[in-house]
């Protein structure tokens, strides 16, 4: 991380502490908290939803500095890599939970695949995925926006269980998502995912189905 | 198992005619009347156990605290099953390396890797609850980190559940196994609580490090409620060293150290470590013995403990009308022996047990070596004709187990024990606990 990103995650992440005591904080109280001044601020982000937009980037950012560190991290198989991703996360929520839980609705579960955070996120899922050795061969045209949305999915419906999670230190959620992944983990090194590729294709081409799904496709356009 | 029962009656019958030989003679016709016999029970109980192992392999890492707890000393399982059972350890999944590292962080505030000077992310043992990692602390010094898999307290609750309705359908009708089953919760609970471990950790290195014995130091700035972080003990754990085929005389020096400390410990009458496993003991390159693990710390009740401890001189003695009295306040008989059938069987077969088990401190030294006492033992715990009605107070689950265990890990290294003065030291501790407390009602 460089001086600048890291100055401008400072900023964020005070924001973000600002904000879950009073969410109409002002630049000036920011520039109190932080002891820059307003100048710098402004020069660093020109609203304060750039700013909260930041704050998730710049843990996003934080988890891969962190990473880079791990010497065994390239060692780890796909349910630790995934489960890696998830829980640094996590971690770095935890900090500014009030925050998090206030604005990770409207802020990026919303905004669907447009903010910096959710194309991070998604890029480095399907990084771990393609970097997989032990994984079925799966050519490349199989990660498209579908497969991106259901990463976005997955992870939103992640931060929805923790933001819900009352369990002593969030105990439930790394649960989860141990389960989770170890589960994703099974199923990508299994013949099923393989077996129903090969299935899907042939059936792509060949389902008797296909001319039915036609019409339907035909008729919703008359009516569209 | 309605047609088993006459054999062994009449063979406890046999036993206590006899009277209590230490003789080989002896031990070998008793033997040959239990062999032949135990085969054909032996393999069907192992096709239970298969059975049984399948639906607890489900269960993960509960199941093996309850099935160590209720095996074979309760009578209530058969050995079969019990290592079958061993076996499941090996096969509860290690918890992954991302998950360790945020376990630390929310325990401890930051990651092993910024924490410690060095953190082994493999862990070198598995806890039936957790696992164990070693790591290196900033000021050099060489630690054990056991780490808790999240959620812990919850899953006991809910294996336990479930362990309750399988176990439901293996004993005896109407027999009331829930004491059982709160005792074994109340431990397992008492074992996810790694603060209170610690304190144990504390207690235990006060009152026995010594140029005898040595236990880890809790290391607590390092420690929370799941993550327990103590010094690393170097040393032989019992399997490696009897693999490397060590000598007569050490095996009788660690024996002689196992012995005197299940006996120290008893002598204080404070607090028992009660896992008597051979891997939570070391033997130390210093020739001391390492005990670690303290997750499984009794202190039983008074009046439980005296009756205990009451069972030797009374069986050394053959002092049936004591004995009997025993039994009784001990849940062992429910009515009497001299008109009930079953109830004999209890007695004499329990009573024979507890002879073969006062053995070893009828002299001034015994060998645990010996392939009688071995078989006896054996013949025992193969042959326990309450196979499936549980007996005796609860406390009987640890404190046999502690006994017992004590007694296994000594024939595992063969070792002649020196008996010293442990029987009046026993009777000392009787002597005091027996002061100022009114006799206990029959």
């Amino acid at each position: 991380m460089d001086r600048k990103t890291e100055n401008r995650r400072k900023i964020a992440n005070t924001a973000a502490d600002l904000y879950s005591k009073n969410s109409r904080f002002t630049y000036k109280d920011l520039a109190e908290a932080t002891g820059l001044t307003e100048k710098t601020i402004r020069s660093h982000f020109s609203n304060r939803k750039e700013m909260f937009l930041f704050f998730y980037e710049g843990a996003f950012l934080t988890y891969k500095d962190l990473t880079e560190k791990m010497p065994d991290w390239e060692q780890y198989m796909l349910a630790e890599k995934l489960s890696h991703l998830s829980l640094t996360l996590l971690d770095l929520f935890h900090e500014h939970r009030t925050f998090v839980e206030k604005t990770y609705g409207s802020m990026i579960e919303r905004a669907g695949n447009s903010t910096a955070f959710a194309n991070h996120l998604v890029k480095e899922v399907n990084q771990i995925l393609m970097d997989d050795a032990e994984m079925l061969h799966i050519p490349s045209f199989f990660y498209n926006k579908a497969t991106d949305a259901a990463i976005l999915f997955h992870f939103h419906g992640l931060m929805r269980f923790w933001i819900r999670d009352h369990s002593d230190a969030s105990q439930k959620t790394m649960e989860l998502v141990d389960k989770w992944t170890a589960l994703a983990e099974a199923v990508a090194y299994s013949k099923v995912g393989e077996k129903s590729l090969e299935f899907a294709k042939f059936m792509a081409y060949n389902s008797p189905l296909n001319d039915t799904l036609r019409k339907i496709r035909k008729s919703t356009k008359c009516y569209g | 198992m309605d047609d088993f029962p006459s054999t062994p009656y009449s063979r406890g019958k046999i036993f206590a005619k006899t009277g209590l030989k230490v003789g080989t003679n002896y031990a070998k016709h008793y033997l040959d009347q239990l062999r032949g016999k135990s085969t054909d029970r032996s393999s069907l109980y192992k096709n239970t156990a298969e059975d049984m192992m399948k639906e607890f392999t489900r269960l993960r890492g509960t199941a093996l605290k309850i099935a160590q707890a209720m095996s074979i000393d309760q009578g209530m399982l058969p050995e079969e099953f019990s290592s079958v059972m061993s076996r499941s350890q090996h096969q509860v999944p290690p918890i992954q390396r991302a998950l360790v590292r945020s376990v630390i962080k929310q325990e401890l505030g930051d990651y092993p890797e910024r924490l410690f000077d060095a953190f082994d992310t493999k862990a070198f043992a598995a806890a039936s609850i957790g696992q164990v990692h070693k790591a290196v602390l900033k000021d050099g010094r060489k630690v054990a980190v056991k780490i808790q898999y999240p959620g812990m307290r919850e899953t006991i609750s809910t294996d336990l559940g479930l362990a309750k309705a399988l176990f439901k359908r293996f004993v005896a009708k109407g027999s009331d196994i829930n004491p059982y089953f709160e005792e074994i919760r109340d431990t397992l609970l008492m074992e996810t609580d790694y603060r209170r471990e610690g304190e144990a950790l504390d207690r235990f290195h006060e009152r026995y490090e010594s140029d005898r014995f040595t236990t880890p130091q809790w290391i607590p700035e390092y420690s929370s409620d799941r993550v327990l972080t103590m010094t690393f003990l170097e040393g032989e754990h019992v399997g490696d060293f009897l693999e490397r085929g060590a000598g007569q005389e050490e095996r009788n020096w660690y024996g002689q150290l196992l012995w005197d400390f299940f006996h120290l410990q008893v002598e204080s009458h404070a607090e028992i470590h009660a896992d008597t496993h051979p891997g939570n003991f070391v033997l130390t390159t210093d020739r001391r013995l390492g005990i670690i693990d303290f997750g499984c710390v009794k202190t039983f009740p008074e009046d439980f403990f005296r009756d205990y401890l009451m069972l030797l001189p009374t069986h050394l003695k053959r002092d049936e009308e004591e004995i009997l009295k025993l039994y009784y306040r001990l849940g062992v008989l429910n009515s009497d022996p001299g008109s009930n059938e079953r109830e004999r069987e209890y007695y004499e077969f329990s009573m024979n047990y507890g002879f073969t088990f006062a053995m070893p401190y009828m002299n001034d030294t015994f060998d645990f070596a010996d392939p009688e006492f071995h078989a006896l033992l054996k013949g025992f715990t193969r042959n326990v004709p309450i196979s499936n009605e549980p007996r005796g107070n609860r406390h009987f689950l640890y404190s046999t187990r502690v006994h017992v265990g004590l007694y296994h890990l000594l024939m595992k290294l063969g070792a002649e024990v020196s008996i010293g003065q442990s029987r009046e030291k026993i009777e000392s501790v009787l002597m005091e606990m027996s002061k100022g407390m009114p006799e206990a009602q029959v």
